[in-house]
C-alpha cells in the first residue's frame, strides 16, 4: 500500500461521508453496544468464577442443555425439509407455487406471541394435532400407556423452534439452486451419472455452504428464542425450562447478575458455535476459489 | 423448456420421486404453517362474532393497540433514519472498518430477544447502572413506554440498514457523482437521486421492520411490566389473557396480528414480484 | 461412428427450432455446425447427445435407433461452451468423475482411474496441474481439462458447443488448431457447433451452415466458401456485395453488366460478388462495371475502396466494396472521384424473393 492510499478514508466528491457515519456511530453506539456493555460489566461484577458457577448450576445446566440441543434438532430438521421445499419450489411447477413460496416466510412476519399460542394449542392433549397422538389413538398407542404427548414437553419446543427457523434453510437455498448452472448438471449426466450419483457427488457439495448457512441461522434464532416457546413448553424446571426463560425468571427474581450470567454463558457458546461454522464456511470457499 | 418432463431427459426427476418430494414438503409446509395459520382464526371466532367483538373492543385491548401503533411510529422512523445514513455512509465511501461496522450493524439479529430487554434493564433498571440517577430525576424508563419502545428499536435496529446496504453499493456512486457535476447539492442528489432509486427497497426494509417491530414479544415483555392498560402491547395482551385461560380473547387478539401478518407477507410478495429488480436480490430473506 | 439425423422436427412452443433436418457423420469426420444464433446448431447437436429430445425423427448411431436413449445412455463426449466443470472438486477428479459413476461392477480399479487420469493430462498437455482446482486455471486450460474430462469416458463421439466461444482471440485460434491435430491422431467423430466462419472454415472436414432451424448447405469447407448455395450462405459467409439484378432468359443484367443466370427465372433478381473477387481496370475496359471511386482505405497490403455505380442502369445509387492486393493495381490511378471499370471474377445470380 502506498502512503497517499494509507489513510482511513478514501477520498471522494460525494458530501455527508462525517455526518451519515457520525450518526450511525453514535445511534450504534446508543442503542446496541453501550446496552450490550452494560450486560458484560453486570457479568463482569461475578468474575469468570462466579458467572462459570451460576452456568454449572444444575437448573441453568439442563436449561442450556436444552435451549442448544432442541435447536440443534430443529435445525436439522429444518435443513432437511427446507432443503427439500427449496428444490420443489425452484424446480417443480405447480399450482399455487407463488403462494407458497409467499407463505414460507410467515414465521419472520408472525408475532412470536402469536405463533406460541396457537402451537400449545394444536399440540395440547385436546388440539387437533396432539389429539392424533393421544393413549386412544392407534399414533398414540404406540408411544406407550400414555399415548405421545408433545406440548409440555422437550417434544413441544422442538415443534416450536421448527416453526420459527423454518424459512431459513428455505431462503438461503433457494437463490443458490435457482443460480445453478443447467450445464454442470449435463455434464455430469453426459458423463453417465445416475440422477442420486449427479445429486450427490455435483449439486450438493455445490448448495453445501448455503444449506449451512441457512443451518446455523435457523439454529441461531432458535437458541435465543421466547415468544414461541414459553407456552407450548410448560416451562417445568430441569425438564422444559428454556434459558431464556430462565433469565426472564432470575429478572422477576431481582437476580441481575444471575440474569447477566446466564445471557454471557448463552451468548459465548451461540458466538463460539457460530464462529467455527464461518471458519469452516471460509476455509471451504478458500479451497474452491484460491 | 416446453411440455410435460420426459422419463429419459437426464435433468429431472422421474414424476414418482417428483411428486414424492413435492407431496412431503407441501405437507411438512401446511403442517407447519397452514395449520396455525387457520387455527388462530378458528380459535378467534369459536364463540362467534359477538365475543370476538367485544374482546378486541374493551378498554385494555384498545389500549394495547394504541401502544404498539405509538411504539412502532417511534422506533420504525428512528430506525429508517439509521439506516438510510449507515447505508450512505457504507456503500459511498470506502474506509478502515466497514466490513466490522457491517457486523455491528446485523450483531441485534444475533442476540435473544429476552437479552435485548435485559439489557437495558442492567442499564436503566432500578438497580442498574443508570437506576438510581433516573430515580433521583424522577424518569421511568424501565416498566414504563421509553422502555418498550428502547426494546423495539433494539430488536428491529438493522431491518431497514441491512435492506439498502446491498442495494445501495450495488447502484454504487456514479449516479451521484453525474448530479454533483451538474451542481446540484448534497441534499438535492438525495431527494432527486438516491432516494427514488431505493424507495422500494427501503418500502421493504420499512415493512419488515414495521412487522417485527408490532408484533415483538420477548424484548418487550422483559421491559414492560405487563401494567395493564398502561405498558401492555397487543403481543403482551395476548400472553395476558391466555394466562388467564381466556382463550377466546386471547386468539381474537392474536388473529388481529396474524392479520397484520398475512398483509405485511402480501405486500412483501407484490414488492418482490413487480420491483424485484430493485430490490436487492441478495437482501432477500 | 457414424452418425444419421434422419428428419428432425423441434419447436419450443411456438418457436420452430429445427424443420426437417436430415444430416449424415462419417466415422472419424470432423464436422462443423454453423450458424447465426437462433439458427438450430445447438439444438441440433443437444439432439444428437440425447440432452433435448425431438419432436419427430430420428438420430441413429451406426445404424442403431438412439433416439428415445437418455444422455446417459448414449456413451457421448459433451463438451459445454461455459466448460462446466465441477468446481468443488480437483481437475484430476473431474476427469476420473465418468468413470468413478459406473455401477461398481464395469468401474476400473483405483489404479487404473488413477493411470487413465493421468494419460488424460499428458494428452490435453496440462500434466502435474491434477491436484488443482479449476479456478486455478485459465481459460484455455479449463476447456481442456473439460475435452480431457469427456474423452475419460472413451465416448465414440465428440460432441463440442461453441468451445473456444468464451476464450480470447489468440488461444482460440491455438486451441483450435490443437484440437484439429488431436482429432487427427484419436480419428474420433467430432461434430461442433460454431457461429465463427473463421473457425468451422478453418478446421473442419465438412461444413453445415444452418438458418432458422434450416440446413442452408453441406459440404467441404473451401466448397461452401467458393461455391455459396443460398443467398444465406452468401452472406453469411464472408464479405459479400449485393447488387439488383434483372433476369431476362437467363442473362442478368447487372449495372449494365450481362452475366449468364440459367437458373434464375425471369424477373428481379441479386448477384453476390464477393469484395476480393473484383479486378479493377481501367474506365471503359469491356466486361466491367463503371463507378466512381469513393474512399481508399490502405490496410497493410490490402486496400478496402468503396466505388460508387451511378443510377444509370439500376433503380439506385450503389456502393460497391473492393478489395484488391496493393501490387495488384499499379498503374492505376486510385484516388478519389477517378473513373475505373469493376469486372468480377466470380458472380453468382439469385431470384430475388
Amino acid at each position: 500500500m502506498s502512503w497517499s492510499t494509507a489513510r482511513l478514508r478514501q477520498p471522494s466528491v460525494i458530501p455527508g461521508f462525517r455526518l451519515t457515519l457520525g450518526f450511525s456511530l453514535a445511534y450504534l453506539f446508543l442503542i446496541v453496544l453501550i446496552p450490550l456493555g452494560a450486560l458484560l460489566l453486570k457479568a463482569g461484577e461475578l468474575g469468570i468464577g462466579g458467572i462459570l458457577d451460576i452456568a454449572v448450576d444444575r437448573r441453568v445446566l439442563a436449561a442450556l442443555k436444552l435451549s442448544f440441543g432442541a435447536s440443534l434438532v430443529a435445525a436439522l430438521i429444518n435443513g432437511v425439509f427446507g432443503l427439500m421445499l427449496a428444490w420443489v419450489l425452484v424446480r417443480y411447477r405447480f399450482p399455487g407455487k407463488k403462494i407458497v413460496d409467499a407463505i414460507v416466510d410467515l414465521p419472520f412476519a408472525l408475532p412470536t406471541a402469536v405463533a406460541g399460542i396457537t402451537l400449545a394449542t394444536l399440540y395440547a392433549k385436546n388440539g387437533w394435532v396432539g389429539s392424533l397422538f393421544g393413549p386412544q389413538t392407534w399414533v398414540g398407542s404406540l408411544f406407550g400407556p400414555k399415548g405421545l404427548m408433545i406440548a409440555y414437553t422437550p417434544l413441544g419446543v422442538i415443534m416450536a423452534l421448527t416453526f420459527v427457523g423454518l424459512p431459513f434453510v428455505v431462503r438461503t437455498v433457494q437463490p443458490v439452486l435457482a443460480d445453478f448452472d443447467a450445464e454442470t448438471e449435463e455434464a455430469a449426466a453426459s458423463l453417465g451419472a445416475s440422477r442420486l450419483s449427479t445429486f450427490i457427488r455435483v449439486i450438493f457439495p455445490a448448495l453445501l455452504p448455503a444449506l449451512t448457512t441457512g443451518f446455523a441461522l435457523a439454529f441461531a434464532r432458535a437458541v435465543g428464542e421466547y415468544g414461541s416457546v414459553i407456552f407450548i413448553a410448560g416451562n417445568i424446571p430441569m425438564v422444559s425450562e428454556i434459558a431464556p426463560l430462565l433469565i426472564v425468571t432470575k429478572l422477576e427474581e431481582y437476580n441481575y447478575a444471575g440474569a447477566a450470567a446466564i445471557a454471557v454463558v448463552m451468548l459465548a457458546i451461540s458466538f463460539v458455535l457460530l464462529l467455527v461454522i464461518n471458519l469452516l464456511q471460509r476455509w471451504n470457499q478458500a479451497r474452491m476459489r484460491a | 423448456m416446453d411440455g410435460a418432463p420426459r422419463s429419459n431427459d437426464a435433468t429431472t426427476e422421474g414424476p414418482f420421486l417428483r411428486f414424492g418430494l413435492s407431496g412431503i414438503a407441501l405437507l411438512y409446509l401446511a403442517l407447519f404453517l397452514v395449520l396455525p395459520l387457520v387455527a388462530v382464526f378458528v380459535e378467534a371466532f369459536a364463540k362467534g362474532f359477538g365475543p370476538f367483538l367485544a374482546a378486541i373492543t374493551e378498554p385494555d385491548a384498545l389500549s394495547a393497540v394504541k401502544l404498539t401503533l405509538i411504539v412502532a411510529a417511534i422506533s420504525v422512523p428512528m430506525n429508517l433514519v439509521f439506516g438510510v445514513a449507515a447505508a450512505w455512509a457504507i456503500a459511498k465511501y470506502e474506509f478502515w472498518g466497514k466490513s466490522f461496522l457491517i457486523t455491528l450493524i446485523d450483531l441485534p439479529f444475533s442476540v435473544s430477544p429476552v437479552i435485548s430487554g435485559l439489557v437495558y434493564v442492567l442499564l436503566f433498571g432500578a438497580q442498574g447502572l443508570l437506576g438510581p440517577w433516573l430515580q433521583e430525576h424522577d424518569i421511568k424508563i424501565i416498566f414504563a413506554v421509553p422502555g418498550i419502545v428502547l426494546a423495539t428499536i433494539f430488536v428491529t435496529f438493522p431491518f431497514i440498514a441491512r435492506e439498502l446496504i446491498p442495494l445501495m453499493q450495488e447502484q454504487g456512486t456514479s449516479e451521484e457523482e453525474a448530479a454533483l457535476s451538474l451542481g446540484a447539492s448534497g441534499w438535492q442528489t438525495f431527494w432527486r437521486v438516491t432516494l427514488p432509486n431505493i424507495r422500494w427497497g427501503l418500502l421493504y426494509g420499512v415493512l419488515l421492520c414495521n412487522a417485527r417491530a408490532m408484533g415483538e414479544f420477548g424484548a418487550v415483555s422483559v421491559v414492560s411490566g405487563h401494567v395493564r392498560g398502561l405498558t401492555n402491547t397487543m403481543p403482551l395482551h395476548v400472553e395476558i389473557l391466555y394466562n388467564e385461560y381466556n382463550f377466546t380473547a386471547s386468539f381474537a387478539v392474536a388473529s388481529l396480528l396474524a392479520l397484520l401478518a398475512l398483509v405485511t407477507l402480501v405486500l412483501k410478495s407484490v414488492l418482490e414480484w413487480r420491483y424485484g429488480d430493485e430490490i436487492a436480490a441478495s437482501a432477500r430473506h | 461412428m457414424g452418425i444419421d439425423i434422419k428428419s428432425v422436427n423441434k419447436r419450443f412452443g411456438g418457436f420452430e427450432a429445427l424443420r426437417d433436418v436430415n444430416l449424415s457423420v462419417a466415422p472419424g469426420e470432423f464436422l462443423a455446425l454453423l450458424g447465426p444464433s437462433g439458427s438450430g446448431k445447438t439444438t441440433l447437436l443437444r439432439i444428437i447427445a440425447g440432452l433435448e429430445f425431438a419432436d419427430e425423427g430420428q438420430v441413429l448411431f451406426d445404424g442403431h435407433d438412439v433416439s428415445e436413449r437418455s444422455v446417459r445412455d448414449r456413451h457421448v463426449g459433451f463438451v459445454f461452451q461455459h466448460y462446466a466443470l465441477f468446481k468443488h472438486i480437483t481437475v484430476a477428479k473431474n476427469i476420473a468423475f465418468g468413470l468413478e459413476v459406473r455401477p461398481r461392477a464395469s468401474r476400473p480399479s483405483r489404479q487404473d482411474i488413477d493411470e487413465r487420469v493421468q494419460r488424460l493430462l499428458q494428452l490435453v498437455q496440462l500434466p502435474g496441474l491434477g491436484g488443482r482446482y479449476p479456478s486455478q486455471l485459465s481459460g484455455g486450460q479449463r476447456q481442456r481439462v473439460a475435452l480431457a474430462r469427456a474423452l475419460a469416458i472413451e465416448p465414440k463421439v465428440l460432441l463440442l458447443d461453441e468451445p473456444f466461444g468464451a476464450l480470447d482471440a489468440k488461444v482460440r485460434k491455438e486451441l483450435r488448431r490443437w484440437l484439429r491435430k488431436l482429432h487427427d491422431e484419436m480419428g474420433i467423430t467430432t461434430v461442433f457447433v460454431t457461429h465463427d466462419q473463421e473457425e468451422a472454415l478453418e478446421i473442419a472436414d465438412r461444413v453445415v451452415v444452418m438458418s432458422k432451424g434450416v440446413i442452408e448447405q453441406v459440404g467441404p469447407a473451401q466448397e461452401v466458401y467458393d461455391q455459396p448455395a443460398t443467398p444465406f450462405v452468401y452472406d453469411f459467409l464472408g464479405n459479400t456485395n449485393r447488387l439488383p439484378a434483372s433476369v431476362r432468359g437467363g442473362v442478368a443484367n447487372v449495372a449494365g453488366l450481362l452475366v449468364p443466370a440459367a437458373e434464375v427465372p425471369d424477373g428481379p433478381g441479386i448477384a453476390f460478388v464477393r469484395p476480393h473477387e473484383f479486378d479493377l481496370r481501367p474506365s471503359g475496359t469491356y466486361g466491367g462495371i463503371e463507378g466512381t471511386i469513393a474512399h481508399v482505405f490502405a490496410n497493410g497490403p490490402i486496400l478496402r475502396i468503396e466505388v460508387n455505380v451511378p443510377a444509370v442502369h439500376v433503380a439506385v445509387d450503389l456502393q460497391v466494396e473492393v478489395e484488391a492486393m496493393r501490387q495488384g493495381v499499379d498503374g492505376l490511378s486510385l484516388t478519389r472521384g477517378a473513373r475505373v471499370a469493376l469486372a468480377p471474377r466470380n458472380i453468382r445470380v439469385f431470384p430475388d424473393r
